[in-house]
C-alpha cells in the first residue's frame, strides 16, 4: 500500500531520533480498529516506526501525553498540528514540560476530517463506512481539497470536524521553534465572526431564564465523568483542585450542583488558556456543548483585555545547548488571568 | 441550622427541616407577594447577601460604618479575606449553592491595594466571571463588585442598601441550588 508523503517523512525522522537514541519515544498516530479513526501510538523502537500514519483523521490532540513523561530526562518527539504545538506551548509556559526535552514535528494542518460527517456528506449506507473510509484515509493527503467517495464528490469542508472549521491555528506557534517540519506550513485560516462565535451570540440573544434553562438541562446531562477535563491538554496540574477529598470543593455526589459547580470552575481554569481543539466535546459522552462555554470566555476576554496571546516560551532549542539549559526551557508565561492592565476596563464603581 | 435560617428567623427554619431550604424559601417568597396577601403569612423571605470584604479597605469601611452609626440591612453577612484578590470564583459558586441570594466582593479602589497589585487580578477575574454567571442564567444583579475604602462608611452602608434592595426584587436564588435540593 502506497503511503502519503507526510507519512513517509514521519516513519522516516521517526526511525532515525529512535536509532540514534535522540529520543525515547515517538508520539504520533497509528491505524486503530476502525478506519477513520487512527489512535495515538507511542514508538520506542526504530524496527516500528513503520506503523505511525499521518491522514486526514488524526485529529485528536497529543499534546497530553507528553505529561505523563514529566518524570525523567530523555527526549520524546510529539507530531504536532497547529492546536497541538499551541497545548505545548502552553504546557511548557506552564512549566510542566521543558521545550528542550521536546522534539516538535510539525505538520501543517488543512483541517481534520470527522468520519461521522465524511459518510453523511457522501452519503454511506450504514456498514459501508470501513472500506470507504480506509480508502480516504489512505488516499487523502492531508491538504487535499476534496475527494471523491461513494460516487460523489466530497469537499473537505464538508468532512471538518467543528473546531477545525473554527480553527485559527493551523501550524504550530512559531514561538515553539519546531525541530522538524514534516509537511509545508498550512495557509493561514480566517474564520469569520460567525463561524467562531454564532452558537455563543444565539445563547447570548436569549433572556437570561431560556439561558438558565439551556444550561441547567445542559448540566443535568452531565455525568461527571471527568472526560473533559482528563482528555483538556491544558489541564495541565500536577494535582487538581477537583480531586481534593480533603477540602471537599467538589462532592462526590453526581447532581445539578455539584455539575454546576465542576464545570464553572473548569470554565475559569481554561479561560484565557483554552487552545480550542475541541477535545473536550469530543470526548464527552452525552454531548455537552462545552467549547460554547469556553469560546464564550475566549470571546470575553478578547473584548475586555485585547486578543489573548498565544504563550510564547522564553527560549527556544537555542538554549538548550548552553550550560544553564537545565532551568531554561521552564520559562513562565502568564495569561490573560495572570497579569494586568492598568488601564483595564472597570465595570466596578 | 443553617446561616440562611438564622436570618430568616425560626418559623423558616421549620420549614427547612421538613422541606430543605430553598424549597422553604420559595414558599416563603411566594407566600410573601401580594396575592397571598389574605392568607396567614409565614416568615416573609428575606434575601441573604454574603460580602467578602478585603481586610485592608472593605472591612475597615464596614468598621467605620459601625462606629459612624449608619445603618444597613441585616441581611449581609461579611468575610473577611487578606485582599479581594483571594476571593476565588469558587467562593462566589459555593456562596450561591450554600444559600446566598446575592454575593459582593469588596476590595480596595484600583491603584490602593495594600499589596499593591491584588485588586487589579480581582478586575478582571469578575469583569469575566460576572460575564460567565449571566451566561449560564445568573441574573445580572445577584452577582456584584465594588470598590469600597476604609474611608468610606457611608458608601458602605449604601452599597449594602442597594444590593440589598436590587437582590429583593430578583426573588430568592434559583439557579445555583444548593446540592441538597438538586435531584
Amino acid at each position: 500500500m502506497t503511503v502519503n508523503a507526510v507519512t513517509e517523512k514521519l516513519r522516516q525522522t521517526a526511525r532515525d531520533l529512535l536509532q540514534s537514541g535522540q529520543v525515547g519515544v515517538v508520539i504520533g498516530f497509528e491505524d486503530g480498529r476502525f478506519p477513520g479513526q487512527p489512535r495515538p501510538a507511542f514508538i520506542r523502537r526504530a524496527e516500528d516506526a513503520d506503523r505511525l500514519v499521518w491522514n486526514a483523521f488524526c485529529g485528536a490532540n497529543l499534546a497530553k501525553y507528553v505529561l505523563d513523561y514529566r518524570v525523567g530526562d530523555g527526549k520524546i518527539a510529539v507530531v504536532a498540528k497547529g492546536c497541538d504545538g499551541a497545548a505545548l506551548a502552553r504546557i511548557i509556559g506552564d512549566q510542566q514540560f521543558p521545550r528542550q526535552r521536546l522534539v516538535v514535528l510539525a505538520v501543517g494542518c488543512p483541517g481534520m476530517l470527522d468520519a461521522g460527517r465524511v459518510a453523511d456528506a457522501a452519503g454511506l449506507p450504514d456498514g459501508a463506512w470501513d472500506a470507504a473510509l480506509a480508502q480516504v484515509a489512505a488516499a487523502a493527503e492531508p491538504g487535499a481539497d476534496g475527494f471523491e467517495l461513494n460516487g460523489k464528490p466530497v469537499s473537505r469542508s464538508a468532512g471538518l470536524r467543528p473546531q477545525c472549521v473554527r480553527c485559527r491555528q493551523p501550524n504550530v506557534p512559531a514561538a515553539l521553534e519546531p525541530d522538524v517540519w514534516l509537511s509545508e506550513p498550512a495557509p493561514e485560516r480566517h474564520p469569520s465572526p460567525d463561524q467562531l462565535y454564532g452558537d455563543v451570540a444565539a445563547l447570548e440573544a436569549m433572556s437570561v431564564e431560556e439561558r438558565g434553562r439551556f444550561w441547567e438541562e445542559a448540566f443535568s446531562r452531565c455525568l461527571r465523568c471527568f472526560a473533559c477535563r482528563n482528555v483538556c491538554p491544558v489541564c495541565d496540574c500536577r494535582e487538581c483542585v477537583l480531586d481534593d477529598a480533603q477540602t471537599r470543593w467538589l462532592g462526590k455526589a453526581v447532581n445539578l450542583a455539584e455539575n454546576q459547580f465542576f464545570h464553572l470552575t473548569r470554565a475559569m481554569h481554561v479561560a484565557g488558556r483554552c487552545v480550542g481543539c475541541g477535545q473536550c466535546e469530543e470526548a464527552c459522552p452525552v454531548g455537552l456543548p462545552l467549547t460554547v462555554l469556553y469560546r464564550k470566555l475566549s470571546h470575553d476576554l478578547e473584548e475586555l483585555f485585547g486578543p489573548v496571546e498565544m504563550p510564547a516560551p522564553q527560549e527556544g532549542k537555542a538554549a538548550a545547548g548552553a550550560a544553564e539549559g537545565a532551568a531554561a526551557g521552564l520559562e513562565k508565561a502568564e495569561w490573560a488571568l495572570t497579569r494586568f492592565r492598568l488601564n483595564d476596563p472597570d465595570e466596578f464603581d | 441550622m443553617s446561616i440562611r435560617a438564622a436570618a430568616a428567623g425560626s418559623q423558616t427554619a421549620e420549614a427547612e427541616e421538613v422541606l430543605g431550604p430553598a424549597e422553604a424559601r420559595r414558599q416563603a417568597h411566594q407566600a410573601s407577594q401580594p396575592a397571598a396577601a389574605g392568607a396567614p403569612a409565614p416568615q416573609a423571605w428575606e434575601p441573604l447577601i454574603v460580602a467578602f470584604c478585603c481586610n485592608w479597605c472593605s472591612y475597615a469601611g464596614a468598621d467605620l460604618a459601625g462606629t459612624s452609626r449608619l445603618g444597613y440591612p441585616p441581611n449581609v453577612r461579611v468575610i473577611r479575606v487578606p485582599c479581594s484578590g483571594r476571593v476565588n470564583p469558587l467562593f462566589i459558586v459555593k456562596a450561591f449553592q450554600s444559600g446566598a441570594d446575592g454575593v459582593l466582593v469588596a476590595g480596595c479602589h484600583p491603584g490602593d491595594c495594600h499589596y499593591s497589585t491584588g485588586n487589579y487580578f480581582t478586575r478582571r477575574r469578575f469583569l469575566l466571571f460576572r460575564r460567565l454567571l449571566e451566561f449560564i442564567g445568573v441574573e445580572p444583579g445577584r452577582f456584584h463588585a465594588r470598590w469600597i475604602s476604609g474611608s468610606e462608611g457611608p458608601k458602605f452602608a449604601q452599597v449594602m442598601t442597594e444590593i440589598t434592595q436590587e437582590v429583593r426584587r430578583l426573588g430568592p436564588n434559583r439557579m445555583l441550588r444548593d446540592a441538597r435540593d438538586v435531584q
